[in-house]
């Protein structure tokens, strides 16, 4: 029989699943009457690069070392509570192991743990491990982890939307700090909690009818009491046969034609099961009409408190989800039922984990020591299992890492109607097909451009292979469950795609070609500015436009380029690229709106955030930023903080404009001068989600006053951004180098977006 | 389309079919019958009228009523419940004894033969019916009987019904002055609620197989607010599968014997005692056959238990959501009607303390003795033209002010 929710079973509990054990530093724990799982924060080592630079001695612009660095990861796995013994040994064991350093660790504060097992484990964890067990009230750890969750993970909240396949969407946000919304808390009975913020919310009330109910009620109809067993018994039956439902009492026909009302709701749940009917019932029918009597009274119940307290929106977290598609529905329908969609309900992907997450804060703040978990939190999405509604299997294990602190981008519109991803693969079933093949027919290359980026290593071909296989597997999950990892999308693909890298130990397999193409970009450099320098003032600025766009047809993301280059190697340069171009009219052509633009008037300070090492930062972008700072205006260079295929990164820009200046005494000047400022975003992601960048953007942004935003590239600014609207000029550049794209946008391999959106059409409605 | 919406369409449509028929009908020929053919149980009620100013009474008609007042029990299925009998009323112009009769709907063909054996078609050729059997059973009755039913919208009869009763029967209303779940001697207290006094706005919640929850601001003014499919019929099909047991009469029985907290989880259960943090107390169910996931618990469980927390788990649900629905429109009473509560003091007790407890004694309970039969009695109100029923029984000033709102509503259907 298949599972609704694997967890790990004892054989499986080895340190590739409770991993960095020895390094472990703060557990919590969320016993539950089935399901248990453990929090814990612990120091990981990464491979990781570093960009030297020595200018007297290095025959190169700059080397790159690879150098092991910690880094903060919080573990959660989710296993069978009758396991917790057998879990807690594990731990014991491998926090005595590192010269009992561990146990001393977690014997000096308390051990926080939730659930409804706090109570009865609790001595038996005390005598296990020798620390304090401090129970955390279940609620507000809830609130606790559901807030973590919000903050941390894009994509955590989805609605059901039995219309869609798959029927989950991750379109809609709760606003942080905004709205109060409703947590409705489905364990054996069922809580419903008014949420105000992180750390404020009361419970405004409840009812008996919960988990405990359908399981209780289950188990007397069934005679099982396998909760996993009595929902996949329910999914098999027709609650029809029990339910007495309106076309029953009205008869089918004029249930629809005097009352205009579906003959098939529900008039009397198990109303038909009394013996006077004789009839006798299965058991997949009796349980089937048992989930959607607890869930609808649920659905009805959360509105019916929603609408008191005037609230629009219904989390629903707690066991008895455990994200299955049925319980959902019906609690979906009973909120729209009653609300007429003026309520929205919505689930969490992770919602599992909240009452663990939520007591390891708790904890934190009890202990004073809350800046743990300052930064950002993202998810690893090569280590932590997938989320599989319906036949919920895995997402028995989730990773998350600590990252730079990241913030909203300030100079969007509108925050909170801001969606980064142009095309969503969940449910565009022809984008998904393509970018999945598209992506997964490059694994080859990605596999041998890691292994040759660490020549010296030994291990470095059985990573390789290592890398293939996560990656492979995303692509089978992908392919069978596109939800698996939340929406999918081509950003989300790149991402997956460079947490199996890193994972494998291959932090940035493009760096010597990188290298290279900086190289011999940076030796075109003088000619460009001297070619551009002998125009005439008034093709100026099309000259700029035309070569960033020329620049950014270097991509070797891209295949056809790839192939190009490959073919043409070093003859291939920015003139050729300048050729591949379509000719004017572009396909979205705003290069004259843009040019008059600039003749009106100046920027005080532009950010453009760069995409590709090579030609296209050096010969394209430079030589426009060059430009603008000749005309006075303060440029803010913003490149990745982590590697993403070829594109630079913050270390090598910082390397290259220092380089620069040794011979464009322009360049020298505004970096001194603090004209021009180069700033990491924060990201390394060839995508741009303008959710989530560095505290040095947005600051940088505030301080300088940008009032141009410039975009560039085939990542940030089509596949994220290309509707991105902002409260000041935007200019957005980039090159179709894939027929797919360029034909989903009405154009032709090599077509360009050239689009210029003033502030003041951005600000109308 | 919404319930509600459903509900104010149905309701014109009555207006004018009554529109229609004020114009033809003066008194309708006897037997005077109202018929609620409900989901589970079909209720009847009788007007037997007295026969010492009356007219010769017609023979088919004498033979119909000896044949109910003489027998509690008809058929195998359908019982007159005599104790709810209420002698010297009048109606109608007419004085004399109305009876209350009951039968499992699914028995529906077992009535329509006894009607056919005892010509009951020879005397009106029309039954006011309401309920949703009224749809389902109309062709069965023309087919098989030649009569047609005349349909009537269920929330209003039910209306109609209650009013008429609470005004005539002054022990027909009560409340629990001090409802207590764990005592069986709990006060009736008898509450007057008459048109003349300031009767509304209150909440009918209508507990038959299913639940209605209906606001009423006014003789014509209401509107159904909510319902749920967990009612009566939830409770008697648990029950049935459950226990064995075969009728609701042996699951009110088992349920009152039973010890619901060998089956339920209690706020105790998991945190040891009260819930501090909420203010829940130790003993306040946590989850509704909570232990029942557990095998040894499950062998512990006798059917009386499972009875008892079928019914307190159902009764505690509709007084949950009765209670959201009054608050949210903002009515601090409550009236409880329908057939779950026939003989079922323990769920009276439940939902008078229930209501009591969790709005902090804000909101009153009230309970009517006739529970069942109102909608079956307000069809039978149907009989004639409603403002005929206020000249002919209400005071003249009550009177005048339900025929102007008549007007009102007859106005806005042209």
């Amino acid at each position: 029989t298949s599972e609704y929710c694997s967890s790990i079973a004892i054989s499986e509990l080895s340190a590739d699943v409770l991993r960095d054990l020895p390094t472990a530093q703060r557990f919590a724990l969320d016993i539950g009457g089935s399901l248990s799982k453990i929090v814990y924060q612990s120091k990981r080592k990464w491979r990781k690069t570093f960009v030297v630079y020595d200018e007297n001695t290095d025959s190169h612009l700059y080397s790159t070392q690879e150098l092991e660095k910690e880094a903060d990861c919080l573990h959660f796995i989710k296993f069978e509570t009758r396991l917790l013994e057998n879990c807690l040994d594990f731990i014991y064991d491998n926090l005595k192991g590192s010269d009992g350093r561990g146990l001393e660790i977690l014997r000096n504060s308390p051990l926080r743990v939730t659930g409804g097992g706090a109570h009865k484990y609790r001595l038996a964890i005390e005598a296990k491990l020798g620390c304090v067990v401090e129970k955390e009230d279940e609620m507000t750890c809830l609130v606790r982890g559901c807030a973590f969750m919000l903050k941390h993970i894009p994509g955590e909240l989805f609605s059901y939307e039995h219309d869609s396949s798959p029927p989950c969407c991750f379109a809609d946000e709760l606003s942080d700090g905004g709205e109060p919304f409703l947590l409705v808390n489905i364990g054996s009975g069922v809580s419903m909690l008014k949420v105000e913020n992180e750390t404020t919310f009361t419970r405004i009330g409840g009812t008996s009818l919960g988990g405990g109910t359908f399981w209780g009620l289950g188990s007397l109809l069934a005679g099982t009491s396998d909760f996993d067993e009595l929902l996949e018994i329910a999914s098999q039956g027709d609650h029809r046969n029990v339910d007495m439902l309106v076309g029953d009492i009205y008869g089918s026909e004029s249930a629809s034609s005097v009352h205009g009302l579906s003959a098939d709701i529900i008039a009397s749940s198990f109303g038909k099961a009394s013996k006077a009917d004789c009839k006798e019932f299965s058991k997949p029918d009796l349980l089937r009409s048992l989930l959607i009597t607890v869930s609808n009274n649920i659905g009805q119940l959360a509105f019916l408190y929603a609408s008191r307290h005037q609230l629009r929106r219904i989390v629903f977290a707690g066991f008895f989800i455990r994200g299955h598609l049925l319980t959902m529905r019906t609690l979906t329908y009973g909120v729209n039922f009653w609300s007429q969609g003026s309520v929205k309900a919505y689930f969490l992907r992770h919602e599992g984990y909240l009452g663990a997450i939520g007591a390891f804060v708790r904890g934190l703040e009890k202990d004073r020591r809350i800046g743990v978990l300052t930064g950002s939190w993202a998810e690893n999405l090569c280590t932590s299992s997938s989320f599989d509604v319906g036949s919920w299997q895995g997402m028995a294990a989730l990773e998350l890492d600590k990252r730079k602190e990241l913030t909203d981008f300030p100079l969007l519109r509108d925050r909170l109607d801001y969606v980064p991803d142009t095309w969503d693969l969940s449910q565009d079933l022809s984008a998904r097909e393509y970018w999945l093949n598209c992506f997964e027919a490059s694994i080859d290359r990605h596999q041998q451009r890691a292994v040759l980026s660490q020549p010296d290593s030994p291990s470095a071909t059985e990573r390789g292979e290592a890398f293939r296989l996560a990656y492979q597997n995303f692509f089978k999950e992908a392919r069978a469950n596109p939800v698996a990892f939340g929406q999918l999308t081509v950003r989300r693909i790149l991402d997956v795609q460079e947490h199996c890298l890193r994972e494998s130990g291959f932090p940035d397999p493009f760096w010597v070609l990188k290298r290279e193409e900086n190289e011999v970009a940076l030796d075109g450099l003088q000619s460009r500015l001297s070619h551009l320098a002998s125009l005439p003032s008034a093709d100026l600025p099309a000259a700029l436009i035309r070569g960033l766009l020329g620049g950014n047809v270097f991509d070797w993301g891209a295949g056809r380029v790839a192939e190009l280059l490959a073919e043409h190697g070093k003859q291939f340069g920015l003139n050729e690229a300048m050729e591949q171009l379509q000719p004017r009219p572009w396909l979205v052509d705003d290069l004259d709106a843009w040019t008059s633009r600039l003749k009106a008037g100046v920027y005080t300070c532009a950010i453009v955030f760069v995409d590709n090492s090579g030609c296209d930062l050096l010969l394209g972008v430079l030589p426009f930023a060059i430009d603008l700072l000749d005309r006075g205006v303060k440029v803010i260079l913003a490149a990745n903080h982590g590697p993403a295929l070829n594109d630079v990164t913050i270390f090598e820009l910082r390397a290259l404009i220092r380089r620069v200046g040794s011979f464009v005494p322009r360049v020298a000047d505004a970096l001194s001068s603090g004209r021009l400022l180069l700033a990491g975003t924060g990201s390394s992601s060839p995508c741009l989600d303008l959710r989530y960048v560095s505290v040095e953007v947005a600051d940088a942004c505030r301080q300088e006053q940008v009032d141009l935003v410039v975009i560039e590239g085939m990542g940030r600014a089509v596949h994220t951004n290309l509707y991105a609207k902002f409260s000041c000029d935007c200019l957005k550049l980039a090159v179709l180098k894939n027929a797919w794209l360029a034909d989903r946008l009405g154009g032709n391999l090599f077509s360009v977006i050239c689009s210029f959106e003033p502030a003041a059409a951005a600000a109308v409605g | 389309a919404t319930i509600a919406a459903m509900a104010s369409r149905q309701l014109s449509e009555t207006k004018l079919r009554r529109r229609s028929m004020s114009t033809s009908y003066r008194l309708p020929p006897l037997p005077w019958f109202g018929m609620d053919i409900g989901g589970t149980l079909t209720k009847l009620v009788y007007f037997e009228p007295s026969l010492d100013n009356a007219e010769e009474e017609r023979e088919k008609v004498a033979h119909i009523r000896k044949y109910l007042t003489s027998n509690v029990a008809y058929g195998t299925t359908g019982l007159r419940d005599v104790y709810l009998e209420m002698p010297n009323v009048s109606f109608l112009g007419r004085s004399g004894t109305l009876h209350f009769i009951r039968f499992p709907t699914c028995s529906m063909s077992i009535f329509i033969d006894m009607a056919k054996d005892k010509n009951l078609k020879d005397l009106a050729d029309m039954i006011c019916a309401t309920g949703g059997g009224a749809y389902k059973f109309e062709s069965d009755f023309q087919s098989r009987l030649g009569m047609s039913l005349l349909k009537l919208d269920e929330l209003e009869c039910l209306l109609n019904g209650l009013i008429f009763l609470a005004e005539r029967h002054p022990l027909e209303c009560y409340y629990l002055p001090e409802p207590d779940p764990s005592r069986s001697d709990c006060v009736r207290q008898p509450y007057s609620l008459t048109r003349q006094s300031d009767c509304y706005p209150f909440l009918a919640v209508n507990i038959g197989s299913g639940v209605s929850i209906i606001a009423v601001r006014g003789p014509r003014d209401w509107n159904r607010v909510s319902g749920t499919s967990l009612g009566g019929g939830t409770f008697l099909g648990l029950c049935c599968l459950l226990t064995g047991c075969e009728t609701f009469e042996d699951a009110i029985a088992l349920a009152e014997r039973g010890d619901s907290n060998k089956v339920d989880k209690l706020v105790m259960d998991i945190y040891g005692g009260d819930y501090e943090l909420f203010g829940l107390r130790g003993d306040l169910v946590a989850s509704s056959f909570g232990h029942m996931m557990s095998v040894d618990k499950r062998a512990e469980a006798k059917p009386e238990d499972l009875a008892r927390a079928t019914l307190v788990m159902l009764t505690n649900n509709i007084g949950s959501i009765a209670r959201m629905c009054a608050s949210t429109q903002g009515i601090d009473r409550v009236i409880f009607t329908g057939n779950f509560l026939r003989c079922n003091e323990l769920s009276v007790r439940l939902l008078a303390h229930a209501m009591d407890y969790w709005s902090r004694g804000s909101i009153k309970a009230l309970f009517v003795q006739h529970e069942g039969y109102l909608g079956a009695l307000g069809s039978l109100m149907e009989l004639v033209d409603p403002d005929s029923i206020n000249n002919a029984y209400c005071t003249s000033e009550s009177a005048q002010t339900a025929s102007d709102d008549s007007q009102k509503m007859s106005s806005q259907n042209e």
